[in-house]
């Protein structure tokens, strides 16, 4: 069998401060979760390599994702920008149980476009383990992220929920 | 009293109080004099001002004699407030304090630095203790020559200058796009720290800009070790160094990027993460680790065979000198001949007269010979093919020079050394899609055998390659036969098939453009390479 072809991909981790943007990269990349709050100073990047993926020609790739965990942004700023160019995609990280972390992800999203034209997203609606299946938010997510025009998954980085079939998507988007 | 009063009639008591007045007016002066002095006194207690101008003339005696008779006692009460006041005093007098300790520290700094290079001194000392002589002195006569202090020569002996890892970093996303390591381990986490130089490079970048102009961070140190970043358009190269980086280092790393940037801009400008384009720079980076480690490294340190020559050469150096002092002897004779100072010589010039001396001819390459000149030293060195001919030579070129001393590092080259070039420049070459090799090939691989097996702890890779004729994946395949068929050979000749990595590199690597067919005939060719462990290789096929 051929050897796959490797890839290398940044990935940025988007979202307002406190969203769980670290623990998601701690379960994906350790699947560890700390049950404590680590402010981000700075950047933190990790990696991670994914299944190999059968392209259309039948070749085989390799995707090698370098995850960039960001401090929580409340807004776009110079120093986000060094951070977040040459980027291939972003996680859109927002906490479901709190409404303010959700309105900063519009901006955050088209910011990073004019910087990385055609980079692919996904969206992280994190912490589900902490509301119940018809909390409000449940309900309002949907229309959320179709106005953001992105797919999106319900994730929790404290059970695992969901986190390893988030970036496999956003894999999948990439190879596209 | 009363009773006396009161017998007395008026004009007695008249007369009484007259004398009691003027009896007791001194006294009555004297008491007014005392009230008012009280009353002074009361009012100079209450005036702060006053009070210390009473107190000011007996207060240092005070404070002298308390301490010459109580120092403890006073250092006791003093002490709690000596600290605040120092820092106040600091805090409001700081060029004050500085003048008056400047002469007391300068002199503490003075000792601590003396000290710090007393012990540097004991460390080169310990360093030119365990040195080769020669070998020095080839360092600061080379260094002289470079233009460069020879004492820094020195120096860079003692703390040795190593390339631990390099680098080659996508600017815009942090992606490591090739990396080369002195270690034989290879980093998991070398992605990882490429990302992160990255962020910290643009963090630096952001935080220290001046008025809007980016600047660019260069070095970052941690620990003894160095990371020296060299900016490019696109990319970046990170070089973990340590001691004390060669003259030529910094222009060479310039180079370097200046070379990858030539060759790898176009497809950097639109980087999608695919690798493979950057595959060739690995061993760049490879070579570049390699070049300074080698030229770092002295020749096998401290083992009991460097012993040796170091005192085979000593005693050659010796036994040279003596003959060419007698050579130089004057001679009753001949005295107004000998010219047993040094003149000004040419190269070319000197191979030639050197070429003259020796009508019946050399084994030795007199062309690879070096000749360094240092004051009335003449230092000489490379490979020489048996040491009667080292000496020949040393002792010709005393005559034809007229140096006083000659030093003598010719050398038979090392086997290992011979062999890795050998190895590293045997090519074999391959007719379209042709990949069974032929009597000659056969041959060639024959005569590899003995210089192959000179490392058995090394890892040999067998590098195929293709011409650019066709399609790529084709290519690669025949690249990886003919790597395999060299290898079947080998196995069969007796080389350990577990020393032996195929790699299939198609056209990636080519040697000449592929842009006629006698250059594509040299570029359809298996090539070698000696790599220290086996896990620093990585095979691409199997």
């Amino acid at each position: 069998m051929k050897n796959p072809q490797l890839i290398k991909k940044k990935i940025c981790l988007l979202g307002s401060f406190s969203v769980g943007k670290t623990s998601l990269v701690r379960r994906f990349v350790y699947d560890v979760f700390d049950d404590f709050y680590l402010s981000t100073l700075g950047a933190k990047v990790s990696q991670k390599i994914m299944p190999p993926v059968e392209k259309e020609d039948g070749s085989l790739h390799q995707f090698q994702l370098m995850l960039w965990d960001i401090e929580g942004q409340e807004k776009f700023s110079d120093y986000l920008q060094n951070y977040f160019q040459g980027s291939s995609g972003a996680v859109l990280v927002l906490d479901l149980t709190r409404k303010d972390s959700w309105q900063v992800l519009s901006d955050l999203k088209q910011q990073f476009l004019q910087l990385n034209p055609g980079a692919k997203f996904v969206l992280a609606a994190n912490k589900v383990d902490l509301i119940s299946d018809d909390h409000l938010h449940i309900r309002e997510i949907g229309d959320f992220a179709r106005d953001l025009q992105i797919d999106y998954f319900l994730t929790s980085a404290k059970d695992g929920r969901n986190v390893e079939a988030l970036f496999r998507h956003l894999s999948m988007q990439l190879s596209e | 009293m009363e009773n006396v009063d009161s017998t007395f009639n008026e004009p007695q008591a008249r007369a009484l109080e007259e004398l009691k007045t003027i009896l007791l007016a001194g006294d009555r002066r004297k008491l007014a004099a005392l009230e008012k002095e009280l009353e002074n006194l009361r009012l100079s207690l209450n005036d702060k001002e006053q009070l210390l101008s009473i107190l000011d003339p007996v207060t240092i005696e005070l404070l002298a004699r308390k301490i010459r008779h109580s120092p403890q006692e006073m250092a006791d009460v003093l002490a709690p407030a000596v600290g605040p006041a120092i820092r106040k005093q600091i805090a409001s007098a700081k060029d004050d304090i500085v003048d008056a300790l400047y002469p007391v520290i300068g002199q503490a700094i003075r000792k601590a630095v003396a000290e710090a290079m007393k012990n540097l001194a004991r460390t080169v000392n310990e360093k030119l203790d365990k040195a080769l002589s020669f070998r020095l002195l080839s360092k600061r006569i080379m260094a002289r020559l470079k233009g460069v202090s020879p004492d820094e020569a020195v120096l860079s002996e003692v703390l040795p200058f190593r390339i631990h890892e390099i680098f080659y970093i996508h600017k815009k996303s942090g992606i490591l796009l090739a990396h080369a390591s002195l270690s034989s381990k290879d980093s998991p986490v070398k992605d990882v720290i490429s990302g992160m130089l990255t962020a910290i490079k643009s963090f630096a970048q952001d935080a220290f800009k001046n008025n809007g102009e980016i600047q660019d961070l260069n070095v970052i140190e941690y620990d003894d070790l160095q990371i020296y970043l060299e900016n490019g358009k696109y990319a970046f190269l990170a070089v973990v160094i340590s001691g004390v980086p060669p003259e030529q280092f910094y222009q060479k790393i310039k180079n370097l990027e200046a070379t990858l940037h030539k060759q790898f801009a176009a497809a950097l400008r639109d980087f999608d993460g695919n690798l493979e384009p950057y595959a060739p720079i690995s061993n760049k980076l490879a070579n570049f680790v390699q070049q300074f480690t080698s030229e770092a490294t002295p020749e096998p340190p401290r083992a009991p065979a460097w012993a040796k020559v170091a005192i085979l050469l000593a005693l050659l150096a010796l036994f040279a000198a003596g003959i060419w002092y007698f050579t130089l002897r004057p001679q009753p004779q001949a005295q107004t001949k000998k010219i047993i100072t040094p003149r000004p010589f040419e190269y070319s010039a000197l191979i030639r007269q050197l070429k003259q001396h020796f009508p019946q001819g050399l084994k030795s390459d007199l062309s690879e010979i070096k000749f360094i000149a240092d004051g009335n030293i003449l230092f000489i060195e490379g490979p020489i093919e048996s040491q009667t001919e080292g000496l020949q030579i040393a002792e010709a070129v005393a005559q034809i020079t007229g140096f006083p001393v000659v030093v003598n590092a010719l050398q038979i080259p090392s086997r290992k050394n011979e062999a890795l070039k050998k190895i590293d420049q045997t090519s074999l070459y391959f007719g379209k899609g042709a990949w069974q090799l032929n009597g000659r090939q056969k041959a060639r691989l024959d005569s590899l055998l003995p210089y192959l097996k000179i490392f058995p702890e090394a890892t040999i890779s067998i590098m195929g390659h293709s011409d650019a004729l066709g399609n790529e994946e084709v290519n690669r395949q025949i690249s990886l036969k003919r790597a395999q068929a060299v290898k079947e050979y080998l196995v069969q000749r007796g080389i350990p098939p577990e020393k032996l990595t195929v790699r299939a590199l198609g056209s990636t690597q080519p040697l000449l453009p592929n842009n006629c067919e006698e250059n594509r005939a040299l570029n359809r060719r298996v090539s070698f390479r000696i790599s220290g462990q086996k896990s620093h290789e990585k095979s691409t096929a199997h």
